[in-house]
This record gives C-alpha cells, structure tokens and sequence, in this order.
C-alpha cells in the first residue's frame, strides 16, 4: 500500500470511535451536576418521510430557562462510511427558554432516527438524546427538467411525418399508374412501381416505429423500472461493489487463489500478481506486517479499494487468495 | 451503531413523487408532499420543448408550434409514479469547497483527485475526468476549479445523444452506455463543460483493464471510438464508500451526498447537503444555462489552505501506465 | 408527343420534326459516344476513390486518432463536408421545383441536371457522416434505439425524406425520357443498360391516362419538395444551433444554412450546367439566358447571406459577451481571419460584383463566380464548424485544429465520388427533360414564332 492511503484509511474509523467516545461522554456528562442546563424536548414518537416536524426544546439551568440560547436539532446520519450528527434546525430559545424547531423528515425509514437536541453553553455544547420512529414516505428528491405541454407533444410529428409520407406515397403510386395505363407491347419487371411503392411505404413504417419506440433517455423524469443498465442505490440498503465484476456471474464454491485474484478485479489494481504498482499499489512491500492487518483491508476495503468482506469472499477465499499472491511473489 | 446494513428487507409503496423541489436546492422547507396539488414553477426549459416537439424541423411541424400557448403547469402529483417499488432512490449530489481546494500544490503533487479517478477508472492518458481547470479572479491572481462532470438534471448531452447511449439514471446520474455509443461525437459538442473524452485512439490502458466486466457504472476497460466521461463512482457509493476523487482530497474539499436522505459527507464530517448549500452562499457552474448541474461550488481563492492567490499553475497530471500499455497511442487534448 | 417518340422520323422534312429529333440525338449523343478524355477522368475520379478508402481503411485500422480532431475541437473536415455536400444537395431540388411551382419555363433545360444534383450530394453527405462516426458498424442504432428527441435523429429522418423524395422527383420527370431511350437505343446500347431504361420508364407510351397521372405525380412533388428541402438544412442548422456553444446557439443559424444552401446549390448548378453544356454541345438549349437568370438568383443569394452575416454578428457582437468577442476575434482578425475575408470578399462581394456588370455576366465570368462561392462557402462551413468548437468552454487554452492527410484524402474521395456519380449520370440517362422542352416548345412555335429565334440565336 502506498503512504497515503494509510493515512486515510484509518480516518472514518477513528471518527467513528471519536464519536463513540463522545457520546458515551456526554452521556454520562447529563448525570453528572457538573452540567449546567438541563434540556426538555417534545418531539413526536413517531414521524413519516415528508413530513413536516415540529420539535420544540426547552433549555433551563438551576435560575430557571435560558434565554436567547443557540440550540440546534440534529440526526444521526451515515453516508460512505462517515456517520455524524446532521443539523435539521437551529433556533434562539425564547423569553421561557423554549424554542421550536421545524424541519422536513429526509432520514431513512427502516430505522429509528437518532436525535439530538444541541445546546451551544457557555460551557460548551450540551447535548439531550432521543429517538423518532420514521414510517416510510415518497420519494423527496427527483429530476425535473420542464413541464409537460401538453397540447405539443409527439403526436405532431406523427402527423406532420404522416402528411409527408402520405403525399410522397401518393405521388410514387402515379408510377403504377402510368404503368397500368401501358396500351403499347409489354413491358419488363412490371412489378417495379409496386416495388418502389412497398420501399417508400416500408420506410415511412420504419421511421414510425423508430419514432414510438422512445428509448428511455430521461429515468431521473420518467422512471423506468425497465431500465437497468446501470443499477440504482435506495436509502437505507446497502450492496455488493459490483466494480470490475459482473453481479450474474456466478462464484464457484471453490476456486484457487489466483482464480478469485483475477475473477474479483483484484488485478486491476494489484497488477497481475500484485507486483504491479497500480492505483492499488504493491501488495508485496512491507507496509502491513500483520497477516491480519492484510485480510481486514481486504475485507473493509481502505482509500477506493471496494469492500469485500461478509458475503462477497469468506475467509478461507481471502486466506486463498493471500497464498496465492504470496507464492507470486516469492515469500 | 450499526449502519452497514446489507440488503435489508425495507420496502416502500408507491407513492406520487413530490415535484418542483428540483428549482431551488435552497429551498429547504417548501418541500411539497403528496397530499393536496402543488403550485410548480412554470418555466419552460429547452429540453422539454425539445421532448415534446420532437423533430419539429421538418418545416411543416410550425404551425405545432403555435400550440404553445396551450401551456399548462404539469399536474404532477396526479401523472408521476413513485420512483420505482423498492424505495427512495438515492440522488447523488457534489458540494466542492474552493476555498480548501489549491490543486495540491501545498502537497507538492499533481492534483490528487485526478490522480485518484485516474487510478480508479483506469482512465485512458489524456482524460481526466475531474479536471483543476485554473480560473482567473477579478481581483487578480487564479483559483483552481475542480471539474468532474456536472450531472446535470437537464442534460444538453442526453438530449442530443441519437442513441440514447447516454442517459440521465432515476439517482441523477449521467451515464454512458459505451457499447451502444456510435461515437457521433454530439454530445461532446452539446456539453457546456467541457467534461466528455473521445477515445480517438486505442487507449492506453494497463493490459489489467482487459480483466475487467465493463458497466456503465464501470467504464472499464475504454472502448475506441466512444465517449467517455466521469460516472460518479456510483458503483463505489452504492457499496457504502465515497467516490474517488473525495476519497483522495488531502484538504477533504469535496462533499459527496444524498438530496433524497438531504446528508454529504467528505470523509470526516456528514453535513446536512441543502443546508449546506444554504449557509456556504454555493453556486453551480453556468447556471444561466438551466442544466441544473449537481456539483456544487463554494466560492473561494484557495485562502483557507495558504495558498498565495497570485501563484500559478499545478503540477502536471501523470498517467503511471503510460508505458506499458502495449500498441497504445496517446492523444492531446 | 407520345406518337414523336414511337415513330421519330416520321416528318423529317419539316422544322417542328427537325428540331425535335436534334433535341433526341443531342441528348441521346453522349450514351453512344466515350472519347479518351472522358475514360481518363473516370479512371482518375476512380484512383481518388481508391486512395480516399485507403486513407478511411487506416482510421478503421487505427481509429480517428489518425485525424486531426481532438476532444476540444470535436468535429472538423468530415462535419463541414457534410453540411456542404447537404447545401449543395439544395440546387437542384428546391430550384427546380420553385421554378417549377412557380411556372417559369426558362427552368426546364436545366431542371434535369439539377435534380440529379440534389440526389448525388445527398448521398456523398450522407456517407460523410459515417466516416465522422467513430464506431460506424453501430449505424444500426439508430434504428433499434433511436432517440427522437435528437437533433441528429431528425436529420437522419429529414434527409431520409429527402433522399426518397429527391429520387422519385428526379425519376418521375424522367419516365418519358427513358422511354424515349428505350425506343431509340433498343440494341444500340447493352442489353442490361437498356433493360435499365426498359424498366423504369414504367411502360411510358405517352397516352392521356399516363400524362394525366405524370403531371399529377409531379406536382405533388414540386409541392412537397419545397418545404421538405427548407426543413431538412434547418435541421442540420439545428444539430449546431441545438447546442450551448456561443458561436452556434443563435436563432438565425436555421434561415442562414437555408440561404447558404440555396446560394452554393445555385453555384454548383451553374458550374455543373457549363461543363456539361459544353461538354455535350448543348449551347443551342442551355443558353446564355439561363445562365443570366441563374446569376440574378445567384445575386440575391449572395445578397441574403449579406444580411444574414450582418444580422448575426451586429446582434451579437453589440453586447459583446466574453465569448463572443473571442469567437469574433479568431473570426475577424486572427485565427480564421484570412479564411473569413476570402468568404466575404470572395464569395459574397466577388459574385455580387461579377453579376452587376453587364459585360462579366456571362457564362464564362458566371462560372469563375460559382467556383469561387463553391470554395468560399466551403470554407464557411469549416469555419462554422471549426471556429465554433474553438471558443473555450472552461479556462483552457483555446485547442487548434488542421486536418490530416486523412482528412483530406477522404474529403477528396468524397468529392470524386460526387463527381463520378455525376458523370455517370449524365452518361447513362437523359441529362435534359426532353419531353417537357418538346412541349415547351410545340407551345412557343404555335404561340410566338419570334421567340424560337431568341433562344436558339
């Protein structure tokens, strides 16, 4: 591995722990009368996605509420392995140290939102905990590029292509006529005007199917579940990095350690054995001296690299695959 | 807190989709929901002209044109399907801060978002599929102005593409279909931003890229002939990491997000994405244009990383595979 | 009429009968005859063919890295050769049928070789875009995944319209002559070349049901064709003007590709015309006359696309944005300077002036004009192109373009092959609408006898 991404690897999981530790501290920092403020909040148990939320907090100290205090409301949130506390609202407490907040519910349904009520003190940032169920709403966000105008649509190509075509067709039929109105000696291939009438007509058919058919070009407007040349992600789950692999390819139960190197794109980056000083750089230099410390990257997949631990390889496929890059390597 | 969860069994019915929040990113708060009809902006864009009238060049289509006084705002909330049974699709966003960004030149290294895209994309010498372009100031001296591909909700390319070989995704995305392209080239000469690469040759590529399953998601390895063009890493932030390019930033300067779940992140902090927005005074590049790109910028000169404004210049991008790409040609932009 | 082609001597003493079988032989002439020069053309025509598919076989081998096209000047030679074969494509079409609609009956000598125009550039164009594709064996998408909302998509629709059109408006009118040569040259020529004539004059014998049905097909297409010959340089216009570019996006550009289109056809038609006047002594029906109305025409054109220069760039260049004043900068004075001055003044003044002058509007004078509006606005569309992709879009250095030797090779190829389509025409089939200038004729000896005199002077 090359310096930088040793450094960078580490980040979202020191962070991670930071903020445990951080609650945790603040957690037990309520208990304790070292805090100043106590914070009431009153929030709705349960919320959907689009909703407008109301929550109002009430910030007290021992000489009664708190006023004109910095308070915001925040959520818990986690997007490319970062997660931290997001702020919804922020307000001033009023002359009875309350303050109301209102924000639209964004957060993932499929679990509790955890919330926080911030309290900016003289004494730093104070914080009160609770939780809100959220129910499954619609879609808040999509593309739009315009707005239907009705009345203008397809439809006039149809018809301005159909007087074309039908004029043209008209036009070519004359030349059957001519030849049937033949009152002289036979002529050769008289089929020929039929002929050029069923072209003009079959090319006029084809433009109107290329008209109707509309691939889908716009899905961020006009959703397609058809469409699924490249898939999408959905709040709340998670997937397989489908990176250099093919999602339907399917995996033999056993495969030597070469054939998973390859087979999951591993090449790419490594080089063909690993040798290769890549965007993934050399797997044979001594950065990770711990065998362990190798099969976690592999499984959490630091700076870019994709993920492969729980479902993708099992760790007797990760051990493989060390062996093979190892004996590559001579050593 | 567990937050990896892996293909959970979540569901959400179909639900009409909330428009018109598309105008304004700042516009937090007026989010319109499913219950009752909702005043949308009338504008009239030039895509959906576009959509509507077709190839109305053929001259006869002009009276068709008259019929735009017949214009009526989209009763959206009736027409528009949830966005597909599964759920909330992700809408992909970006958020760079010029102000911390100074084209690495404080790391004494080409600039190591590009580098990063480079290496992940396997990206063909001389693409760069986020670029530091180096802006003029007013008051002097320049800023640099990393440029991956707008992802634009009107997109000029998608409306012109023949083939639609490249296509808005439901998530946002701007996607290329390398093995549909015909390589025309009219969507090169319809992007604004200068953010779409032609493989004029056969790429050099390292001899690895062969191993890989081609996606449009993964545009590896590059296909001669056809356009190409940042993908947003979607393959990556669909795998719960973060795109290259943010992953590389030394001065964590890129916000990458979800408008739908409203959150961003740069690796260290998640912030709340319009709020963001909001408070940090962000504009898109040639808004005028009504491509309503997804990338963000924060106006900035490089002060927060100190850099000295009037110093130039950044370090030439390098390709580490230039040489042993066998049979390969390489091109100037 | 009718009766004229089944028995052609049938009066050979008289004037009417004499006039119309020296009309047969001088159209029939060039069929029977093949001199060395002739052959030599053809073999060189061919060898620039040959050496264009060399030069297009490394591009397939190699890719379009062997042209000079980059990423930021995306299009060049092949793109402007396009829209130039297209412009070309309108002599014929549109300036026969308005002639046409509009009854004037000086066109009919020279609606023929117009016509025949139209139908080669469309095709020398049409494979001009597939040379500029970069993956070309891919066509069939278009058809399997076409997207309509395309400007391109309605350009392959508009000139697939044209084309069909074009074809039948050439061939319709073209019926009795075939079957003229089918009678006339019945085991005179080989057996498949008559059979080709035998074929498509659809059983002519010129009766009143056969007449009737000609003069309705016709007409039809004089109308038809007129809009569908406006729409389809509109829509090349479109596949520029449709994007974000400052030197493209501009509401004119449909009305300006139209004019230029009009205005280079006409020039191609007055070169074409005095070459094959010349060629197969046809000074006794293309006249002197027609190619001073042909210069009037080619006057107004030029005079058009004056205004349109002018209406482009004081609109744009008053408010002067940034861009703009780049484009203009590489237009006007740098870059592009000496090719937009020599458009100007070669082929807007220049022309202007030759037809002003009484003693320059001649055949002679007429035909160096046309070569000089022919080059010119082929240069205007390499710069429409080139200049217009040159304005930066980000802060870069302006990219710079020169097209290669396979870039020209092709570019070559593509104008042998019009060429050659031409000759071959013009070899094989009537070059003059025989029947219609009988007509005509019949008509003016009945009517004014004086007037034959001033057209055959």
């Amino acid at each position: 591995m090359s310096c930088q991404p040793a450094i960078r690897r580490q980040r979202p999981f020191t962070l991670v722990l930071a903020m445990l530790i951080a609650v945790v501290g603040i957690a037990g920092g309520l208990s304790s009368p070292a805090l100043a403020a106590t914070i009431g909040v009153d929030a709705p148990a349960e919320t959907t996605v689009g909703e407008t939320v109301s929550v109002s907090a009430t910030i007290s100290d021992a000489d009664g509420p708190i006023v004109g205090a910095d308070v915001a409301v925040t959520r818990l949130a986690a997007i490319g392995g970062t997660s931290g506390f997001v702020e919804l609202d922020r307000g001033v407490t009023d002359e009875s140290g309350v303050v109301e907040f209102e924000f639209v519910q964004n957060a993932d349904s499929s679990e509790t939102a955890q919330m926080r009520i911030e309290y900016d003190g003289p004494d730093g940032i104070e914080a009160e905990e609770f939780e809100m169920v959220v129910r499954p709403g619609p879609q808040q966000r999509s593309g739009s590029a315009g707005l239907d105008m009705g009345f203008v649509n397809v439809g006039w190509l149809f018809v301005v292509l159909a007087l074309v075509w039908g004029v043209l067709i008209l036009a070519v039929y004359q030349l059957v006529a001519i030849s049937r109105a033949n009152d002289g000696p036979g002529q050769p291939l008289s089929l020929a005007p039929y002929a050029m009438v069923t072209f003009v007509l079959l090319t006029a058919v084809g433009m109107f199917v290329v008209i109707a058919r509309q691939p889908t070009t716009h899905a961020n407007l006009t959703p397609n579940e058809s469409f699924n040349r490249s898939p999408d992600a959905i709040v709340g789950e998670e997937y397989d990095y489908l990176g250099y692999r093919d999602e339907n390819t399917p995996r033999p139960d056993d495969l030597g350690g070469q054939a998973l190197y390859v087979q999951n794109g591993c090449a790419g980056c490594h080089g063909p054995s690993g040798g290769g000083a890549m965007a993934g750089g050399e797997l044979t230099d001594a950065t990770m001296s711990d065998r362990e410390e190798v099969v976690e990257a592999i499984r959490r997949g630091p700076k870019g690299m994709p993920t492969y631990g729980g479902e993708v390889l099992t760790d007797v496929e990760i051990d493989r695959m060390i062996e093979y890059v190892l004996d590559a390597n001579g050593d | 807190m567990q937050f990896n969860r892996r293909r959970s069994n979540h569901r959400v019915e179909s639900h009409p989709v909330g428009l018109g929040l598309a105008d304004g990113l700042g516009s937090e708060g007026s989010t319109p929901t499913s219950d009752g009809p909702t005043a949308v902006p009338v504008s009239v864009s030039r895509r959906n002209v576009l959509k509507k009238l077709g190839a109305g060049g053929l001259a006869v289509a002009a009276p068709a044109l008259g019929l735009g006084a017949m214009v009526k705002p989209e009763n959206a909330q009736e027409d528009r399907p949830a966005l597909g049974p599964r759920g909330r699709v992700r809408q992909w966003g970006m958020i760079i801060d010029l102000r911390r960004c100074d084209g690495c030149q404080s790391q004494g290294t080409p600039p190591q978002c590009t580098l990063a895209c480079i290496e992940g994309h396997l990206a063909p010498e001389p693409m760069e599929w986020i670029e530091i372009y180096e802006n003029e100031m007013s008051g002097g001296g320049t800023q640099f102005l990393p440029t991956p591909c707008q992802q634009c909700e009107n997109p000029p390319c998608v409306n012109v593409c023949p083939v639609a070989a490249t296509y808005s995704q439901p998530d946002g995305i701007v996607a290329i279909d390398q093995e549909r392209c015909i390589g025309c080239r009219l969507c090169m000469a319809a992007c604004p931003y200068d953010r779409r690469f032609f493989n004029w040759g056969t790429a050099p590529v390292p001899p690895e890229a062969l191993l890989a399953d081609y996606s449009p998601a993964h545009q590896v390895p590059a296909k001669r002939g056809t356009v190409m063009k940042c993908d947003f890493c979607t393959d990556l932030v669909r795998a719960g990491s973060l795109p290259q390019c943010v992953q590389a930033c030394p001065q964590d300067a890129i916000y990458y997000g979800d408008l739908e779940e409203d959150i961003a992140t740069n690796g260290v902090e998640v912030v709340g994405f319009q709020d963001y927005l909001t408070r940090n005074n962000t504009y898109r590049l040639k808004e005028d244009l009504g491509t309503r790109p997804r990338v963000h910028y924060i106006p900035g000169h490089g002060e927060d990383v100190g850099r000295d404004p009037e110093s130039t210049g950044r370090l030439p991008t390098e390709w580490p595979w230039a040489d042993r790409a066998k049979g390969a040609v390489t091109w100037e932009r | 009429m009718g009766e004229v082609t089944e028995s052609p001597k049938v009066h050979p003493g008289t004037g009417e009968s004499a006039w119309d079988d020296r009309l047969d032989e001088h159209v029939i002439a060039p069929v029977k005859r093949a001199g060395r020069g002739y052959v030599l053309w053809l073999v060189g025509l061919s060898a620039m063919i040959v050496w264009g598919v060399f030069a297009y076989s490394t591009q397939v081998r190699d890719g379009l890295y062997v042209t000079g096209m980059r990423d930021r000047i995306s299009w060049g030679l092949y793109i402007s050769s396009f829209v130039f074969f297209i412009g070309i494509s309108h002599a014929g079409t549109l300036i026969s049928a308005i002639l046409r609609v509009s009854n004037a009956s000086w066109r009919t000598p020279i609606t023929r070789i117009a016509e025949s125009i139209t139908v080669v550039a469309l095709v020398t164009g049409g494979l001009m875009v597939i040379v500029d594709m970069g993956k070309p064996l891919r066509l069939y998408q278009m058809f399997i995944n076409g997207n309509w909302q395309s400007p391109l998509m309605w350009d392959m629709f508009a000139i697939t319209i044209y084309l069909t059109a074009s074809v039948t408006y050439l061939l319709v009118p073209m019926v009795p002559d075939l079957a003229l040569f089918r009678d006339r040259l019945d085991g005179r020529v080989p057996r498949f070349q008559w059979w080709i004539y035998a074929v498509f004059s659809f059983g002519w014998r010129g009766n009143t049901a056969q007449k009737k049905s000609l003069t309705k097909s016709i007409s039809l297409l004089a109308v038809l064709i007129i809009p569908i010959a406006v729409s389809v340089h509109t829509v090349v216009s479109w596949i520029f003007a449709m994007t974000l570019r400052v030197s493209w996006n501009s509401t004119i550009f449909g009305f300006f590709f139209v004019t230029g289109a009009i205005f280079s056809g006409i020039a191609a038609l007055i070169l074409v015309l005095a070459v094959v006047r010349r060629r197969f002594h046809l000074q006794e029906y293309i006249t002197s006359v027609h190619f001073e109305y042909l210069g009037y025409l080619l006057l107004t054109a030029a005079m058009v696309m004056l205004y349109s220069n002018a209406s482009e760039y004081i609109t744009k260049g008053f408010h002067a944005s940034e861009d703009d004043l780049f484009a203009f900068r590489e237009l006007f004075l740098t870059e592009f300077a000496p090719l937009y001055w020599f458009y100007f003044f070669g082929g807007l003044v220049f022309p202007i002036l030759i037809v002003a002058f009484k003693r320059t509007r001649n055949v002679i004078g007429l035909s160096i004009a046309s070569a000089f509006v022919l080059v010119a606005m082929f240069i205007e569309r390499y710069f429409i192109v080139v200049a217009g992709l040159r304005v930066p879009l980000m802060p870069y250095e302006p990219a710079s373009y020169a097209p290669t030797w396979v870039e020209w090779s092709v570019f070559g190829a593509g104008l042998a092959l019009f060429l050659l389509l031409l000759t071959l025409f013009t070899k094989f089939f009537p070059v003059l609408a025989v029947w219609e200038m009988k007509e005509e004729h019949e008509a003016r000896m009945a009517r004014v006898p004086t007037e034959h005199e001033a057209v055959e002077q």
